[in-house]
């Protein structure tokens, strides 16, 4: 191999400094005017937070809430509240037709009937898991299309994940293997996944959503 | 420890978590660390808006929109193209950031928030490659030779990884994810190094590896990521030297100082295959994980697997 010309390592870190260098006071006052906008709302829909406390019950980062194929162990994640997937929805062009045989050979491979019963939802009590009991429902995106997912609370803890209604535009079967994983990934022994898939990636964020009604 | 925030957000067509350890103790550090992540956050959409294909306003797209003449660009986009094309040599082009139009006419053409499909007009007949970009560092102007359409997914996501770190930074342990491209900071809220696995590349409820991580990059690339909607046998990553999909392996992982450095070096080493991936990430200093299709490894002499 030829004589390296750049060290990838060095330019790397010349870049970083250059690009935060040239924007840091643009980033630095949008995220000011996001926190002004709207830093009730966030604090209390997007983003979940952790004092220090001597309960028991406050989740730890391999505990129950895990969510996630996607590289995603880390627990209580929230859904943005300032993005709209409903919007998307009527947005949506209409997939292709071989994406109807798709859909078609998509059936929920859980039970889920995809409708959101937040009326289902409980008060949390201390030694359940962090979230409201019931069944809840929430539509992911990705490059290949949208998906939903539907997730059961019980105790506080998922038990069970499904995917209600798959619009990708090519086989949702090889995601079909994913629900199980919200399931089981509460008891995940690492932190994060690298090398998440763009596919699952629609499901996780339905997942995202879907807790984020539970909450 | 109990102490942590964790907050995720959609970005780049993916779903990015932020998690910062501590600094929970009274109400203005719980603001400061808000704060913090806030910043990093809009590093995400700033990145994106600047550097996405898929968007016909984002610059980007507006450099794409004129050949032969210089354009002026943001530093942002300047720096992005600069290390993506300086990668492209490194790579002897097996990396090359002027595929965006191959990836367009095999698929990969749609924006994840609109459904819209970008289609560029491009004669089928002329292949650009990165010599066909030319970078005025005193000007900071870009100039392309002929029609063609830049893709800097594997640089974008990877620099706002890393202008997210340099915000969190002072927080010491925190752990960010892209969509499966992490940087850990420090240690995970018990204490100890942050726990990565590595995706198996052929069994998606199995872990190929376990690594120890704290203050480094973990970036895969995967022919198991995101299959062409033409044709499934397809994947996106690509040799830009042949125009088919790499298929020398079945995923690379890297760890780096920098998510962009990771990111970058991890699809390059994807295409070039074992041997010469081994070689690339050996030359600039950073570990890596190849593993063949027939699940052979392949490490760089100071990968350590738990």
């Amino acid at each position: 191999m030829k004589p390296v010309k750049h060290n990838l390592v060095a330019l790397g870190s010349a870049t970083v400094l250059a690009v935060y260098a040239a924007g840091y006071l643009r980033t630095r006052s949008a995220a000011d005017r996001f926190l002004a906008d709207d830093s009730e709302r966030r604090r209390a829909v997007a983003t979940t937070e952790h004092a220090p406390s001597p309960l028991p019950a406050a989740p730890m980062p391999n505990d129950p809430v895990a969510v996630a194929d996607s590289g995603m162990s880390a627990p209580p994640v929230v859904a943005p509240a300032e993005v709209a997937p409903k919007a998307k929805k009527a947005a949506r062009p209409k997939a292709p037709d071989s994406a109807a045989a798709a859909v078609a050979a998509a059936e929920p491979p859980a039970g889920g009937n995809g409708q959101a019963a937040d009326s289902a939802a409980q008060a949390p009590e201390k030694e359940h898991g962090p979230f409201k009991d019931g069944s809840f429902s929430g539509w992911g995106t990705s490059r290949h299309g949208d998906i939903e997912a539907t997730v059961e609370i019980r105790d506080g803890r998922i038990v069970s994940a499904s995917i209600s209604q798959c619009y990708t535009r090519y086989s949702c079967s090889w995601i079909a293997a994913l629900p199980p994983q919200v399931v089981a990934r509460q008891s995940a022994n690492v932190d994060y996944v690298s090398g998440a898939t763009q596919s699952t990636n629609a499901f996780y964020y339905a997942i995202v959503e879907a807790l984020a009604k539970a909450k | 420890m109990n102490d942590f925030l964790v907050h995720s957000i959609t970005a780049m067509g993916t779903v990015v978590t932020i998690q910062v350890v501590g600094h929970g103790a009274d109400e203005q550090q719980r603001t400061e660390r808000a704060e913090a992540v806030e910043r990093a956050i809009v590093w995400f959409q700033q990145i994106h808006d600047s550097c996405t294909r898929f968007d016909p306003k984002s610059e980007l797209s507006q450099l794409t929109a004129q050949v032969g003449k210089p354009v002026p660009v943001s530093p942002l986009l300047y720096q992005a193209v600069r290390f993506a094309l300086a990668v492209a040599e490194e790579s002897g082009g097996a990396f090359d950031p002027t595929i965006g139009h191959r990836m367009e006419a095999r698929g990969f053409n749609r924006n994840s928030r609109s459904g819209l499909v970008v289609r560029t007009a491009i004669p089928p007949d002329r292949t650009a490659s990165y010599r066909d970009v030319h970078i005025d560092p005193h000007r900071q102007e870009i100039t392309l030779l002929r029609p063609l359409v830049l893709d800097l997914g594997a640089v974008a996501k990877g620099l706002a990884i890393d202008m997210a770190v340099r915000e969190l930074e002072a927080f010491a342990n925190f752990g960010i994810d892209a969509g499966g491209d992490l940087y850990l900071g420090g240690r995970n809220s018990e204490g100890k190094p942050w726990s990565v696995g590595i995706r198996h590349p052929r069994n998606e409820e199995a872990l190929l590896a376990t690594l120890q991580v704290s203050d480094s990059a973990v970036c895969s690339s995967g022919d198991y990521e995101r299959r062409s909607p033409l044709a499934p046998e397809d994947h996106h990553i690509m040799d830009a030297r042949s125009g088919a999909s790499a298929t020398a392996l079945a995923s690379v992982t890297v760890m780096a100082p920098s998510a962009m450095v990771a990111d970058a070096l991890a699809t390059a080493a994807f295409v070039l295959g074992p041997k010469e991936g081994i070689a690339l990430l050996t030359q600039h200093g950073v570990e890596g994980l190849l593993v063949t299709p027939s699940l052979d490894r392949f490490m760089t002499p100071g990968m350590r697997l738990e």
